[in-house]
Protein backbone atom coordinates (compact mmCIF):
# COMPACT_ATOMS: atom_id res chain seq x y z
CA UNK A 1 0.00 0.00 0.00
CA UNK A 2 1.08 2.93 -0.83
CA UNK A 3 1.79 5.96 1.74
CA UNK A 4 1.85 9.51 2.08
CA UNK A 5 5.85 10.54 2.40
CA UNK A 6 5.63 12.11 5.37
CA UNK A 7 4.28 9.72 7.01
CA UNK A 8 6.45 7.51 5.39
CA UNK A 9 9.53 9.85 7.26
CA UNK A 10 7.39 10.01 10.31
CA UNK A 11 6.74 6.65 11.33
CA UNK A 12 10.59 5.95 10.22
CA UNK A 13 12.18 8.64 12.38
CA UNK A 14 9.98 7.25 15.84
CA UNK A 15 11.62 3.99 15.28
CA UNK A 16 14.67 5.43 15.04
CA UNK A 17 15.15 8.22 17.41
CA UNK A 18 16.66 6.98 20.99
CA UNK A 19 17.54 9.35 23.49
CA UNK A 20 20.99 8.82 25.07
CA UNK A 21 20.35 8.73 28.33
CA UNK A 22 23.79 7.95 29.75
CA UNK A 23 25.46 10.87 29.54
CA UNK A 24 22.76 12.47 31.03
CA UNK A 25 22.55 10.10 33.90
CA UNK A 26 26.81 10.77 34.18
CA UNK A 27 25.83 14.30 35.38
CA UNK A 28 23.34 13.85 37.28
CA UNK A 29 25.41 10.72 39.41
CA UNK A 30 28.24 13.68 39.77
CA UNK A 31 25.98 16.54 40.41
CA UNK A 32 24.55 14.10 43.17
CA UNK A 33 27.85 13.89 44.52
CA UNK A 34 28.48 17.56 44.63
CA UNK A 35 24.85 18.21 46.30
CA UNK A 36 25.61 15.52 48.78
CA UNK A 37 28.84 17.17 49.85
CA UNK A 38 27.41 20.80 50.22
CA UNK A 39 23.97 19.56 51.78
CA UNK A 40 23.60 21.09 55.25
CA UNK A 41 21.13 18.49 56.48
CA UNK A 42 21.37 20.61 60.29
CA UNK A 43 19.42 23.63 59.72
CA UNK A 44 20.94 26.44 62.15
CA UNK A 45 19.59 29.31 62.48
CA UNK A 46 20.13 32.81 65.03
CA UNK A 47 18.38 34.76 67.76
CA UNK A 48 20.07 37.81 68.28
CA UNK A 49 19.92 39.55 71.33
CA UNK A 50 22.23 42.22 72.28
CA UNK A 51 23.67 43.60 75.65
CA UNK A 52 21.88 45.41 77.97
CA UNK A 53 23.42 48.86 78.56
CA UNK A 54 23.49 51.51 81.12
CA UNK A 55 23.42 54.77 79.38
CA UNK A 56 25.17 57.98 81.27
CA UNK A 57 22.88 60.16 79.25
CA UNK A 58 20.19 62.48 81.09
CA UNK A 59 16.51 60.95 80.58
CA UNK A 60 14.80 62.32 77.53
CA UNK A 61 11.71 64.06 78.35
CA UNK A 62 8.86 61.90 77.06
CA UNK A 63 5.32 63.15 76.73
CA UNK A 64 4.33 59.97 78.90
CA UNK A 65 6.89 56.89 80.58
CA UNK A 66 7.86 53.82 78.07
CA UNK A 67 6.43 50.70 78.64
CA UNK A 68 9.46 49.03 79.30
CA UNK A 69 8.09 45.33 79.21
CA UNK A 70 9.46 42.96 81.84
CA UNK A 71 9.01 39.05 81.90
CA UNK A 72 10.07 37.71 84.94
CA UNK A 73 10.69 34.27 84.06
CA UNK A 74 11.08 31.93 87.74
CA UNK A 75 10.55 28.36 87.89
CA UNK A 76 7.04 28.07 88.37
CA UNK A 77 5.65 30.70 86.34
CA UNK A 78 6.29 34.23 84.64
CA UNK A 79 5.15 37.55 85.78
CA UNK A 80 4.41 40.04 82.72
CA UNK A 81 4.68 43.78 84.05
CA UNK A 82 5.78 47.19 83.06
CA UNK A 83 8.71 49.01 85.16
CA UNK A 84 6.59 52.08 84.71
CA UNK A 85 3.14 50.27 85.50
CA UNK A 86 1.69 51.08 82.28
CA UNK A 87 -0.14 47.68 82.69
CA UNK A 88 -0.88 45.44 85.13
CA UNK A 89 0.70 42.55 86.14
CA UNK A 90 -0.12 39.22 84.23
CA UNK A 91 1.24 36.05 86.05
CA UNK A 92 1.18 32.90 83.83
CA UNK A 93 2.03 29.78 86.06
CA UNK A 94 3.37 26.40 84.52
CA UNK A 95 0.89 23.99 83.15
CA UNK A 96 2.43 20.57 83.14
CA UNK A 97 5.72 21.73 84.25
CA UNK A 98 5.91 23.57 81.10
CA UNK A 99 5.48 27.07 81.16
CA UNK A 100 2.10 28.62 79.33
CA UNK A 101 3.71 29.89 76.27
CA UNK A 102 -0.07 30.43 74.38
CA UNK A 103 -1.34 32.67 76.85
CA UNK A 104 2.08 34.42 77.11
CA UNK A 105 1.58 35.00 73.43
CA UNK A 106 -1.64 36.33 73.45
CA UNK A 107 -1.19 38.56 76.60
CA UNK A 108 1.67 40.16 74.31
CA UNK A 109 -0.03 40.42 71.04
CA UNK A 110 -2.33 42.32 72.61
CA UNK A 111 0.24 44.80 74.80
CA UNK A 112 1.48 45.06 71.27
CA UNK A 113 -1.42 46.53 69.62
CA UNK A 114 -1.88 48.80 72.51
CA UNK A 115 1.58 49.69 72.29
CA UNK A 116 2.41 49.74 68.60
CA UNK A 117 5.66 51.58 69.26
CA UNK A 118 7.56 49.18 71.62
CA UNK A 119 9.55 46.56 70.36
CA UNK A 120 11.33 45.71 73.26
CA UNK A 121 10.94 42.78 76.15
CA UNK A 122 13.28 42.53 79.14
CA UNK A 123 13.48 39.43 80.27
CA UNK A 124 14.55 38.16 84.18
CA UNK A 125 15.44 34.89 84.19
CA UNK A 126 16.06 32.85 87.51
CA UNK A 127 19.58 31.11 87.02
CA UNK A 128 18.19 27.41 86.79
CA UNK A 129 16.48 28.39 83.75
CA UNK A 130 17.22 25.71 80.87
CA UNK A 131 18.08 27.32 77.71
CA UNK A 132 15.92 25.74 75.69
CA UNK A 133 13.17 26.90 77.58
CA UNK A 134 14.51 30.50 77.25
CA UNK A 135 14.74 30.03 73.39
CA UNK A 136 10.77 28.89 73.81
CA UNK A 137 9.84 31.67 75.48
CA UNK A 138 11.91 34.19 73.21
CA UNK A 139 10.05 32.73 69.98
CA UNK A 140 7.01 33.35 72.11
CA UNK A 141 7.86 36.87 72.46
CA UNK A 142 9.02 37.56 69.19
CA UNK A 143 7.25 35.55 66.22
CA UNK A 144 3.95 37.03 65.12
CA UNK A 145 2.09 33.76 64.46
CA UNK A 146 -0.48 33.41 61.15
CA UNK A 147 -3.36 32.85 63.61
CA UNK A 148 -2.49 36.60 65.21
CA UNK A 149 -4.38 40.22 64.55
CA UNK A 150 -2.60 41.76 62.39
CA UNK A 151 -0.12 44.79 64.20
CA UNK A 152 -0.19 48.23 62.47
CA UNK A 153 2.99 48.33 59.93
CA UNK A 154 5.98 50.42 60.73
CA UNK A 155 8.32 52.74 58.76
CA UNK A 156 11.71 51.89 58.65
CA UNK A 157 14.84 54.10 58.68
CA UNK A 158 15.05 54.07 54.56
CA UNK A 159 11.37 56.08 55.19
CA UNK A 160 9.36 52.59 53.55
CA UNK A 161 6.51 51.30 54.80
CA UNK A 162 7.11 47.77 56.03
CA UNK A 163 4.67 44.81 57.70
CA UNK A 164 5.08 44.04 61.09
CA UNK A 165 6.56 40.26 61.52
CA UNK A 166 7.38 40.34 64.80
CA UNK A 167 5.38 41.15 68.37
CA UNK A 168 8.31 42.08 70.21
CA UNK A 169 11.87 41.46 68.26
CA UNK A 170 14.19 42.81 70.39
CA UNK A 171 14.58 40.72 73.58
CA UNK A 172 17.03 41.66 76.13
CA UNK A 173 18.94 39.60 79.36
CA UNK A 174 17.83 42.52 81.86
CA UNK A 175 19.98 40.74 84.82
CA UNK A 176 22.77 40.01 83.33
CA UNK A 177 25.11 41.74 85.86
CA UNK A 178 22.87 41.24 88.99
CA UNK A 179 21.93 37.83 88.19
CA UNK A 180 18.42 38.26 90.12
CA UNK B 1 27.13 -41.63 9.85
CA UNK B 2 23.99 -39.65 8.16
CA UNK B 3 21.49 -37.07 9.51
CA UNK B 4 22.17 -35.35 12.38
CA UNK B 5 23.94 -35.42 15.14
CA UNK B 6 23.13 -34.64 18.74
CA UNK B 7 25.68 -32.23 20.40
CA UNK B 8 27.26 -33.42 23.58
CA UNK B 9 26.93 -30.89 26.66
CA UNK B 10 30.07 -28.95 26.50
CA UNK B 11 30.93 -29.76 22.92
CA UNK B 12 31.67 -26.79 20.59
CA UNK B 13 28.30 -27.18 18.26
CA UNK B 14 26.50 -26.97 22.25
CA UNK B 15 28.44 -23.77 23.18
CA UNK B 16 27.73 -22.39 19.84
CA UNK B 17 24.05 -22.91 19.72
CA UNK B 18 24.21 -21.26 23.46
CA UNK B 19 25.97 -18.84 22.14
CA UNK B 20 23.48 -17.54 19.87
CA UNK B 21 20.59 -17.73 22.12
CA UNK B 22 22.71 -15.52 24.26
CA UNK B 23 23.10 -13.12 21.61
CA UNK B 24 19.66 -13.23 20.86
CA UNK B 25 18.78 -12.11 24.38
CA UNK B 26 21.09 -9.73 24.70
CA UNK B 27 19.63 -7.94 21.47
CA UNK B 28 16.27 -7.82 23.45
CA UNK B 29 17.63 -6.62 26.68
CA UNK B 30 17.96 -2.87 27.49
CA UNK B 31 17.88 -1.16 30.45
CA UNK B 32 15.10 0.88 32.18
CA UNK B 33 16.76 4.40 32.41
CA UNK B 34 14.15 6.89 31.72
CA UNK B 35 12.88 5.23 35.08
CA UNK B 36 15.97 5.66 36.94
CA UNK B 37 16.35 9.41 35.27
CA UNK B 38 12.92 10.29 36.81
CA UNK B 39 15.00 8.56 40.51
CA UNK B 40 17.98 10.43 39.68
CA UNK B 41 15.82 13.92 38.92
CA UNK B 42 13.53 13.95 42.35
CA UNK B 43 17.07 12.60 44.78
CA UNK B 44 18.70 15.74 42.65
CA UNK B 45 15.77 18.51 43.51
CA UNK B 46 15.76 17.36 46.81
CA UNK B 47 19.28 17.75 47.45
CA UNK B 48 19.20 21.69 45.65
CA UNK B 49 16.39 21.98 48.15
CA UNK B 50 18.85 21.64 51.26
CA UNK B 51 21.42 22.66 49.37
CA UNK B 52 23.16 25.34 52.26
CA UNK B 53 23.90 28.10 49.94
CA UNK B 54 25.85 29.74 53.69
CA UNK B 55 29.42 29.52 53.67
CA UNK B 56 29.82 29.60 57.06
CA UNK B 57 31.19 26.79 58.90
CA UNK B 58 28.74 25.26 62.12
CA UNK B 59 31.18 23.36 63.99
CA UNK B 60 29.28 20.45 65.51
CA UNK B 61 29.49 18.57 69.18
CA UNK B 62 29.08 15.60 70.23
CA UNK B 63 28.28 16.08 73.85
CA UNK B 64 25.81 19.27 72.84
CA UNK B 65 21.93 19.36 71.71
CA UNK B 66 21.08 22.52 70.42
CA UNK B 67 17.74 23.93 71.05
CA UNK B 68 14.92 24.01 68.18
CA UNK B 69 13.39 27.22 67.09
CA UNK B 70 11.11 28.77 64.69
CA UNK B 71 13.31 31.96 64.12
CA UNK B 72 14.55 32.63 60.60
CA UNK B 73 17.67 34.83 60.76
CA UNK B 74 19.86 33.47 58.24
CA UNK B 75 23.57 32.40 59.92
CA UNK B 76 26.44 34.87 60.23
CA UNK B 77 30.02 35.01 61.12
CA UNK B 78 32.42 35.66 64.11
CA UNK B 79 33.93 33.95 67.15
CA UNK B 80 32.11 31.12 67.87
CA UNK B 81 31.23 30.12 72.20
CA UNK B 82 30.35 27.09 72.53
CA UNK B 83 28.90 25.51 75.90
CA UNK B 84 28.85 21.83 75.49
CA UNK B 85 27.80 19.30 78.26
CA UNK B 86 31.61 19.20 79.55
CA UNK B 87 33.14 22.23 78.44
CA UNK B 88 32.70 25.97 76.99
CA UNK B 89 35.21 26.55 74.35
CA UNK B 90 35.91 29.41 71.66
CA UNK B 91 36.40 29.36 68.53
CA UNK B 92 36.83 24.94 68.62
CA UNK B 93 39.77 25.93 71.52
CA UNK B 94 38.48 23.94 75.13
CA UNK B 95 38.57 27.03 77.91
CA UNK B 96 36.93 25.73 80.88
CA UNK B 97 36.27 22.37 81.57
CA UNK B 98 32.98 21.93 83.78
CA UNK B 99 33.36 20.07 87.03
CA UNK B 100 32.08 16.10 87.46
CA UNK B 101 31.21 13.39 84.82
CA UNK B 102 29.01 15.22 81.96
CA UNK B 103 26.74 13.01 81.56
CA UNK B 104 24.83 14.35 84.89
CA UNK B 105 25.16 17.76 82.78
CA UNK B 106 25.42 19.93 85.97
CA UNK B 107 27.22 22.50 84.46
CA UNK B 108 29.39 23.17 86.93
CA UNK B 109 32.16 25.60 86.67
CA UNK B 110 35.31 25.06 88.98
CA UNK B 111 36.03 27.59 91.35
CA UNK B 112 39.11 29.16 90.25
CA UNK B 113 37.25 30.00 86.96
CA UNK B 114 35.04 31.82 88.69
CA UNK B 115 36.03 35.91 89.65
CA UNK B 116 34.97 37.18 92.79
CA UNK B 117 33.01 40.42 92.01
CA UNK B 118 29.58 41.39 90.93
CA UNK B 119 28.63 39.68 88.16
CA UNK B 120 30.84 36.64 88.43
CA UNK B 121 33.02 36.63 84.80
CA UNK B 122 34.18 33.41 84.03
CA UNK B 123 38.15 34.36 84.23
CA UNK B 124 39.45 31.73 81.42
CA UNK B 125 36.79 32.91 78.70
CA UNK B 126 37.69 36.62 79.88
CA UNK B 127 41.30 36.01 79.30
CA UNK B 128 40.32 34.25 75.59
CA UNK B 129 38.22 36.83 74.61
CA UNK B 130 40.26 39.42 75.21
CA UNK B 131 43.23 38.23 73.62
CA UNK B 132 40.96 37.66 70.35
CA UNK B 133 40.25 41.40 70.74
CA UNK B 134 43.71 42.56 70.93
CA UNK B 135 44.30 40.61 68.24
CA UNK B 136 42.48 42.47 66.25
CA UNK B 137 43.03 45.49 67.69
CA UNK B 138 46.38 45.15 66.76
CA UNK B 139 45.38 43.70 63.02
CA UNK B 140 43.83 47.00 62.51
CA UNK B 141 46.38 49.19 63.97
CA UNK B 142 48.76 48.08 61.04
CA UNK B 143 46.24 48.98 58.66
CA UNK B 144 46.43 51.57 56.06
CA UNK B 145 43.37 53.49 57.79
CA UNK B 146 43.62 52.37 61.11
CA UNK B 147 40.29 54.87 62.47
CA UNK B 148 37.91 52.53 60.00
CA UNK B 149 39.42 49.10 60.62
CA UNK B 150 38.92 49.72 63.97
CA UNK B 151 34.83 50.35 63.07
CA UNK B 152 34.86 46.51 61.33
CA UNK B 153 34.82 45.59 64.58
CA UNK B 154 31.19 44.00 64.70
CA UNK B 155 31.12 43.35 68.85
CA UNK B 156 29.60 40.23 67.55
CA UNK B 157 29.31 36.86 69.85
CA UNK B 158 28.04 33.42 68.22
CA UNK B 159 26.68 31.81 71.04
CA UNK B 160 26.18 27.73 71.18
CA UNK B 161 24.66 26.33 73.88
CA UNK B 162 23.49 22.53 74.51
CA UNK B 163 19.64 23.21 75.77
CA UNK B 164 20.01 22.07 79.17
CA UNK B 165 22.60 24.60 79.81
CA UNK B 166 20.90 27.04 83.18
CA UNK B 167 20.76 30.70 82.24
CA UNK B 168 23.65 31.16 85.68
CA UNK B 169 25.93 30.06 82.83
CA UNK B 170 24.45 31.80 79.93
CA UNK B 171 24.22 35.15 82.07
CA UNK B 172 27.98 34.72 83.17
CA UNK B 173 29.20 33.93 79.72
CA UNK B 174 27.36 37.23 78.48
CA UNK B 175 28.96 39.36 81.00
CA UNK B 176 32.04 37.89 80.42
CA UNK B 177 32.30 39.00 76.75
CA UNK B 178 30.25 42.44 77.72
CA UNK B 179 33.41 43.76 79.32
CA UNK B 180 35.31 42.33 77.01
CA UNK B 181 32.77 44.43 74.47
CA UNK B 182 31.15 42.38 72.69
CA UNK B 183 27.58 44.22 71.65
CA UNK B 184 25.44 41.84 70.31
CA UNK B 185 25.02 37.65 71.09
CA UNK B 186 23.68 35.63 68.41
CA UNK B 187 22.39 32.45 69.79
CA UNK B 188 22.66 29.78 67.51
CA UNK B 189 19.24 27.03 67.13
CA UNK B 190 18.81 24.38 65.11
CA UNK B 191 15.66 25.82 63.26
CA UNK B 192 12.49 23.54 63.41
CA UNK B 193 10.56 22.19 60.59
CA UNK B 194 8.17 24.40 58.85
CA UNK B 195 4.19 23.24 59.68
Amino acid sequence: MLRRPSKRRSGRRLEDIELPLIPIMDAFVTLIAFLLLATSLLAVTLIDTPVPVVSNEPEEKMKEKPLALQLKIGKDELALSSAFNRIPVQKFPKVEKDYDLVKLHEALVQIRLQFPLDKSIVFMPEAEVKYDELVKLMDASRLLLKTDPPLPNYVDKEGVDRVEQFVFPNVVFGNVISGN
Amino acid sequence: MSGLSIPQPGSSASSHRRGRARRQRNRAFSLQLTSMMDVLIIIVIFLLKSYGLSIMQVPQEDKMTLPVSKSTEVFGEGIILMIAKDQISVDAEPVVQFVGDWNEAKFELPEDAKANELGGRILPVYDVLKKKKEEFDALAARAPNPEEARKKWTGELLVQADKEVPYDVIRRVMFTAGLVGFKQFRLTVEKQAED
